[in-house]
């Protein structure tokens, strides 16, 4: 079997035009990132900062102690007072103190705070919900409770190069491309050629080279997101010129303020890779369901774009996404809020719901991939008879004569 | 000749052709009904401002200007000597025949005030650059010239009608056996060629002149020698354009864009015989450039993407402001005729050479190929039922909500709600509150009618991330309101508010659900490729109240009532009049005072405003509990009792 899938793989995948517009499309990529970085970094708007910012990055930054703020505050405000709106070095230092230091440490402090806070109403209104006789909200803010309670952000860490990496997602355009162009071939290619009653005929054909092809089509998809999730993260960083604050816990960039998950930024960066790997994996099989359903590659591919394009508008237009493996794709969305769905009274997490319907779509489609019977040997007798009377049929002869 | 009619036919009979364009078509025609006008102000009030425009349409005159600020005084003026007539009237110091004179001749003049902001707008607009900006009715130029996105329908029904034409008889390798026929190789190759650009244009014409006929029988196109940058879009640009050669110009552009496609098709196809490679390529270098890298990458490269979307080729430069240190930046210049020429040239010569290249492979000759039915059957089967699973469960979700609702008004069945009361709602057991505390923090309290214990309705935990709307509405048992979280990305340049929800309350156990969301800033998705408009913020900000049924939510503003369906999340006014103080709704009519505050009635199932009575009120409330036993009688009733009461409001 692993030999199959390996010939599969190498037949459908292993080719020139593949490889050659993997290369292409990692080249766009790079060449997108690093727009992103001329465009978003404060120190590629500001090159100058840079410098001034790694020299005092060991005295302000590190983990955050009631010393350190008094340093910074003792620095910062006669600068600020002093440089006013005028121009000159004194305001560019104070400007740069603001937003590399000053800003991100007050978040930081404040934090802890405000998840002490939010806890706290979560606890009151758990007991407000059992008063009240309602289940589902009690049992929705004591997960809130536990989720929040003891969170704070210890570390001031230079968080930019994840803000921006979790940002991005224009790399899953390309691979969805990708996975278009691999997987639609996988079905159709003997099909084409009229190759696939010879398939039927050897003892490895039928559903075993199916299992193959879908394996290595997996394999495929799989191997092509994770190429591009990994360059993604190596170039970002390597752009941004720093590989650090994967320690940092998720909330320490603000945009996952009010994030259910608590693990730190590099063990999430590498979920989040998992859940946008399942959902290509999704459009993928499916993908592959209309490859196995067609006779030619062109209805499948513009099929394919048809449905793609329909989910991404389905999901720009705010459409419940739970169904929609688009919001796996940016999955950032579904860390922003702690967002439940009720399920029979049971709260679920909607990254929950979404990654569960998404397994679930994905071993439908699989099964339906396997198990469709067609061609098998009764479809096959239907396919042979089917040509036979268009043999017979008299168009056909006279547009041949033509 | 004979071969283009075999090509034909090969096309449209066995390619399914005639379905592809049925279906292109009627996208087209779907995409355009579906579309705003891009000023939707000047087509709701389109007679004004035609009335406007034949006076002082075109060129912006002095003698224009001087028309347009002593109209702009004398409405002013008009508008406060209707409030001091009316708060005289009010405060008993004339009778209600001197109210009726002294506001008869303000009255005419405020007759096209809405139509006249329109035109105001634009003439604070045209006044910056009078010499090329002219006063004109833009809609219908706008949906023509100002286009940013692609025409998706035509790309892909340019897949599917030509990468067939040398694909076919390559993948079963028959095209090696016309090279040894008389007129086979090149000749039948340059045929080929031939009637692919021809199907080209056919569907280019077909397309742009429905688009055409529709937008100049909607909108209408008036003024077609009229310079370019009367456009607000084109405001910029620095091409001496009329409307008229610019649509020309766009038109031949993006044939130009259709049929570099055709040749990118054609030339993939027949070097590699292959569908999946040709349609990567050819997608990669349509969308890429366009939804994937900047503006100036993708009207700088050689191919179709920059001609497809031609509007940015008669742009004028456009600036940003940078957030860090607030200078502004220069995001796109402005492309010369002479640059437009040269990137043509090139883009033709890349053309040119793909038709040699092509011509060189040559071609082999058709086979036929037949598809099985039930295949074909199956994957349409397939598409429409996985497009529905992945779809999301919108259908079902939303018509659950209007069950629901639905539900809910049957069973309190007296819907009585007041603009007065939009902070306060009663039930048996609760009463609901908007108060704001000595901060001026806004909190909605509920109070527990048997005990005296005050809560806070809002129960989410988060609470630095939204804000609450001092209005809520009542229905039975469920309490209403709307709450809007702040957006923490870095979008914030277009608006600091992420989403606006109408939240539903079950005063019951106070479980809380979504009812409605909207979205108050640009998503970026995948890499900015759908940038949609958001809706209108500020309008929200400034909303007085609001009541729902199973369909729709209502706004009310200070100028108008407006409407949001649940299903497309998009807002229509239905009412306008200025200074909405008063508005009542008792679930199938909307009570309000017009302009010259006379009580309106507004039945929602006819959408058909009717003036109840010749009474002048300042104010007027619905009987909170109306018997609505007998349906026939009930609108009466109201009416009645709703006269009543704001007659005794009214001279109290």
């Amino acid at each position: 079997m692993i030999r199959q899938i390996y010939f599969e793989f190498r037949k459908h995948f292993l080719k020139f035009p593949v490889c050659a517009a993997v290369i292409f499309f990692l080249l766009l990529d790079a060449f997108q990132i690093s727009g992103v970085y001329q465009e978003k970094s404060i120190f590629s708007m500001m090159p100058e900062w840079r410098g001034r910012y790694e020299s005092l990055y060991p005295v302000y930054g590190g983990l955050i102690t009631e010393e350190k703020i008094r340093d910074l505050m003792a620095h910062y405000r006669p600068l600020k007072a002093e440089g006013n709106l005028r121009p000159g070095s004194e305001y560019e230092e104070a400007l740069m103190l603001e937003k590399c230091f000053v800003e991100p440490l007050q978040y930081a402090y404040e934090y802890r705070q405000n998840a002490a806070q939010i806890t706290k109403r979560a606890l009151e209104n758990a007991d407000f919900y059992q008063q009240m006789g309602n289940g589902c909200a009690n049992r929705k803010n004591q997960q809130i409770a536990g989720m929040f309670s003891g969170r704070r952000i210890p570390e001031l860490c230079y968080t930019e190069m994840y803000q921006y990496y979790l940002q991005y997602d224009f790399s899953v355009f390309l691979v969805l491309l990708l996975v278009i162009y691999g997987l639609v071939n996988v079905f159709v290619l003997e099909k084409e050629t009229e190759m696939e009653l010879l398939l039927q005929t050897t003892i490895q054909g039928k559903r075993k080279s199916a299992a193959a092809k879908l394996l290595a089509s997996i394999l495929f998809a799989i191997s092509i997101s994770l190429l591009f999730w990994f360059a993604d993260f190596l170039l970002f960083g390597c752009l941004f010129g720093s590989f650090g604050g994967g320690n940092c816990p998720i909330y320490a960039i603000e945009y996952f303020e009010t994030s259910p998950l608590s693990m730190p930024l590099f063990f999430f960066a590498l979920f989040a890779m998992g859940l946008k790997t399942a959902g290509i994996l999704v459009f993928g099989m499916a993908v592959l369901l209309l490859s196995r359903l067609c006779r030619n590659t062109l209805l499948p591919f513009v099929g394919s774009i048809l449905l793609i394009g329909s989910c991404l508008l389905a999901y720009d237009a705010d459409l419940p996404s739970a169904c929609n493996p688009v919001s796996l794709l940016i999955c950032r969305e579904l860390f922003h809020w702690v967002d439940f769905i009720d399920l029979a009274g049971i709260p679920v997490l909607t990254w929950q719901l979404c990654f569960g319907t998404a397994l679930l779509m994905l071993t439908a489609f699989s099964a339906v991939i396997l198990y469709d019977r067609r061609p098998g040997p009764k479809s096959h007798a239907f396919h042979i008879h089917m040509k036979r009377r268009d043999t017979k049929s008299p168009k056909t002869p006279k547009n041949r004569q033509e | 000749m004979d071969i283009l009619k075999f090509e034909a036919r090969k096309m449209f009979r066995y390619r399914r052709g005639p379905v592809y364009v049925f279906l292109f078509l009627v996208s087209e025609l779907f995409l355009l009904s579906a579309g705003a006008p891009a000023n939707p102000e000047m087509y709701a009030h389109k007679d004004d401002c035609i009335w406007y425009l034949n006076q002082i349409g075109g060129q912006l005159t002095e003698e224009h200007q001087k028309f347009l600020e002593e109209e702009a005084a004398a409405m002013s003026q008009a508008d406060s000597a209707v409030q001091t007539a009316y708060k005289q009237y009010f405060d008993g110091l004339i009778s209600q025949d001197t109210l009726e004179e002294n506001v008869e001749s303000p009255f005419a003049t405020l007759e096209r005030k809405a139509g006249f902001h329109v035109i105001y707008e634009q003439y604070l607009y045209a006044r910056q650059d009078p010499a090329h900006r002219y006063l004109l009715n833009t809609n219908g130029w706008e949906a023509l010239l100002s286009r940013g996105g692609l025409d998706l329908p035509l790309i892909l029904v340019l897949f599917l009608l030509l990468a067939p034409i040398y694909c076919d008889e390559g993948k079963s390798q028959m095209d090696t056996l016309s090279l040894t026929m008389k007129k086979g190789g090149t000749f039948l190759s340059r045929y080929k060629i031939l009637y692919s650009v021809l199907v080209v244009l056919a569907l280019n014409v077909s397309g742009m002149a429905a688009e055409l006929l529709f937008v100049s029988e909607k909108y209408g196109l008036p003024n077609g020698n009229f310079p370019l940058q009367s456009l607000s879009c084109y405001g910029t640009s620095t091409k001496e354009l009329s409307l008229w050669s610019a649509y020309f110009l766009t038109i031949a552009l993006e044939t130009a864009g259709s049929l570099c496609l055709d040749v990118f098709i054609l030339f993939g196809t027949a070097l590699t015989k292959k569908y999946a490679p040709v349609l990567l390529g050819c997608m990669a270098a349509v969308f890429l450039p366009v939804y994937g890298f900047s503006q100036t990458i993708r009207y700088t490269l050689p191919g179709p993407a920059g001609f497809l979307t031609p509007s940015g080729f008669l742009r004028g430069d456009q600036t940003a402001v940078d957030s860090l240190t607030g200078e502004s930046v220069t995001v796109f210049g402005e492309i010369s005729l002479s640059g437009l020429l040269l990137r043509l040239a090139l883009t033709a010569a890349l053309c040119l050479f793909m038709i040699a290249a092509v011509q060189r492979k040559n071609s082999g000759k058709w086979k036929h190929h037949s598809f099985r039915t039930i295949s074909k059957l199956s994957a349409l089967c397939a598409a429409v039922f996985l497009t529905a699973g992945l779809f999301g469960c919108a259908g079902p979700a939303s018509r659950e909500i209007s069950d629901t609702i639905h539900d809910n008004g049957k069973a309190s069945e007296r819907i009585s709600y007041c603009l007065s009361d939009a902070g306060h709602y009663e039930t048996d057991d609760y009463r609901i509150e908007a108060k704001e505390d000595e901060n001026l923090e806004l909190h909605l309290t509920a109070e527990d009618k048997h005990t005296g214990r005050q809560f806070p309705l809002v129960r989410d935990v988060f609470e630095d991330s939204y804000e609450v709307m001092p209005c809520i509405y009542g229905n039975g048992n469920y309490v209403y309101y709307i709450k809007m979280t702040v957006d923490k990305s870095e979008t914030i340049l277009y608006s600091m508010y992420e989403h606006l929800l109408v939240q539903e309350v079950n005063l019951k156990d106070f479980s809380e659900r979504t009812i409605l969301k909207l979205r108050m800033n640009e998503k970026n998705l995948l890499g900015a490729i759908f940038q949609t408009k958001s809706a209108d913020w500020s309008y929200y900000l400034a909303l007085l109240g609001f009541f729902l049924d199973k369909d729709y939510v209502y706004f009310i503003s200070s100028g108008d009532i407006s409407r949001v369906s649940y299903l497309t999340g998009k807002r229509e006014v239905l009412i306008e009049a200025p200074l909405l103080s008063s508005v009542a709704y008792d679930g199938q009519n909307i009570y309000y005072l017009n302009e010259r505050f006379r009580l309106v009635k507004f039945s929602l199932s006819e959408q058909e405003s009717q003036v109840m009575s010749d009474k002048i009120m300042q104010q007027f409330t619905l009987p909170p509990a109306v018997s609505t036993q007998a349906e026939s009688k009930n609108i009466e009733s109201i009416n009645a009792s709703a006269a009543n009461l704001l007659l005794h409001h009214a001279h109290a």
